[in-house]
């Protein structure tokens, strides 16, 4: 069944490959490269089966100050201020040791480390589709 | 008398001839008696005319002197009217100097009091001063630290194309051919295992230089493959042109791995906001070196996203964490150290940048307004006193 996913990531010209997969499975990947990016299309992610996140995000065009970790702030806005309940899978570079806590606290329960097989994110992001499924 | 009598008798009785000679001889000797006293008035009435003169003159000199004491008292009084006004003017500039003085030890109590503040705000400004250098101990540590992680940030992002191409070849998902995935992985490979040197050595000597002889050609074309796959990804040629005043690629006294992490960030930075080619005009980066005195130039040229007058004229582009305003509207990733870390490095090796940016009319691209970019870095051939 196809889904709409929505990858937030500055660098998915760089590692696109690495979604081939889901693309051949027949979901709709949609890019967004910022934090203030994703703020605009918050309807749109509203309405998406799955968000793919990084954690660390340039803030694009506004004059806000976002923390290091700017996805944790794109997301904590968008479940607190914004009520998206959309599921979260949490695609970065950082460890996730450092921010767990705070992951929970945004209900996050798949977190794939890059650099990752391409089948390894699929697999966390078939796990994640599946529980909105159930 | 008897004269008299005698004539008289001729005339008169001899009773009244007596009578009338006495009478005449009375009023002669009254008239001889007036005449006395006439004389003695007259003489009188001169005495009193001289009198008079002498006081008439006595009043005038009286009425002189009165006239001079009159002159005399005139200046007085204006002399004592001026008096009494310096009098008054005096005691103005008194109160005015007591006023005055009022202030100027009100100031001076001010003062004490300043004093005593300074001296207590001295005492702990050197105690503040021992925080700020702690504090600026510990942030150098952090921003070493946080230099690794985007290192390796870097490292692992270039990792990823590469593991997901091999995992897409092998499992027959790749819509690649042999040919691009060969070079796209040679590449991303590339990039990795120098990122991974340049992790390496920063790790083992983060603040050592260790000045050497270097062909600069090497160092750049290292640095410049390092970000190959991202260029090519956007569409951009990486053009590098070293000239000498020999036929021989420049050989400059360097620390090597940090002069390739300086170059790398200003071809990356390069890279990475520059406006992608279109279907008419290829695009590309620039890096071209030229003998400039007793330096040797290069410069690396872009065409996308400019820097703002004003932050350069500033110097603010340099500053750690500093973002240009534009790239945040460019949604270019960045976290601002690349900049700072790098005119670090070149000034460390007794060199100096400079940039300029100025805008460019042409409207034939897929983003905004596109400024032509120059980062100049002037390195000497040699270091003076070992660098």
């Amino acid at each position: 069944m196809s889904r709409t996913i929505y990858w937030i990531d500055d660098d998915t010209d760089i590692i696109d490959p690495v979604v081939s997969p889901l693309v051949c499975a027949g979901h709709h990947i949609m890019r967004l490269r910022t934090v203030m990016e994703a703020l605009e299309a918050v309807e749109q992610i509203r309405q998406a089966d799955l968000i793919l996140l990084d954690m660390i995000l340039p803030p694009g065009q506004t004059d806000r100050q976002f923390s290091y970790y700017s996805g944790i702030d794109l997301l904590q806005e968008l479940r607190e201020v914004h009520g998206v309940t959309t599921p979260v899978v949490i695609f970065s570079v950082v460890d996730p040791e450092k921010t767990l806590q705070e992951l929970k606290n945004l209900d996050v329960v798949y977190f794939v480390r890059k650099p990752a097989l391409p089948s390894e994110l699929q697999t966390a992001v078939e796990e994640a589709l599946g529980e909105v499924n159930t | 008398m008897s004269d008299l009598l005698e004539l008289l008798k001729q005339f008169l009785p001899i009773e009244i001839a007596v009578i009338a000679a006495i009478f005449v001889y009375l009023l002669l000797l009254f008239k001889g008696i007036a005449e006395k006293f006439i004389s003695i008035a007259e003489k009188q009435t001169e005495l009193s005319e001289t009198q008079t003169q002498y006081i008439q003159q006595r009043l005038d000199v009286v009425e002189k002197y009165l006239g001079i004491s009159d002159k005399a008292i005139d200046l007085r009084d204006k002399h004592i009217q001026k008096l009494e006004e310096l009098a008054t003017q005096r005691e103005a500039e008194i109160t005015q100097s007591k006023k005055s003085l009022d202030e100027a030890r009100e100031q001076l109590h001010m003062m004490k009091q300043q004093y005593q503040e300074a001296i207590g705000a001295l005492d702990s400004q050197s105690q503040q001063v021992e925080k700020v250098r702690e504090a600026q101990r510990r942030l150098e540590q952090a921003s070493r630290t946080e230099a690794i992680e985007n290192i390796v940030h870097e490292l692992q992002t270039r990792l990823q194309p590469v593991m997901a191409m091999a995992e897409n070849l092998a499992l027959g998902a790749s819509s690649l051919s042999t040919d691009e995935i060969q070079r796209e992985a040679t590449e991303g490979l590339y990039a990795t295992l120098a990122l991974r040197t340049v992790l390496m050595n920063l790790r083992q000597d983060m603040m050592e230089f260790r000045f050497r002889k270097h062909s600069i050609s090497e160092i750049i074309h290292e640095a410049a493959r390092m970000y190959q796959a991202e260029a090519v990804a956007r569409g951009l040629d990486i053009r590098i042109e070293l000239t000498s005043e020999q036929d021989t690629s420049p050989i400059l006294e360097v620390s090597r791995y940090h002069l390739q992490h300086a170059f790398s960030n200003l071809i990356h930075n390069a890279i990475k906001y520059s406006y992608r080619a279109t279907a008419q005009e290829r695009r590309c980066v620039e890096v071209v070196g030229q003998p400039a005195g007793r330096y040797y130039s290069i410069s690396i040229s872009n065409y996308g996203v400019g820097i703002l007058p004003e932050e350069i004229e500033s110097g603010v582009i340099f500053e750690d964490g500093y973002q240009g305003k534009l790239t945040k509207r460019e949604y270019r990733s960045g976290v601002g150290k690349g900049l700072s870390v790098t005119k670090h490095i070149i000034e460390r090796h007794q060199g100096y940048i400079k940039v300029e940016s100025k805008p460019v009319d042409n409207q034939d691209t897929l983003e905004g307004q596109p400024y032509l970019t120059r980062f100049v870095v002037y390195l000497p051939y040699e270091q003076s006193d070992g660098g």
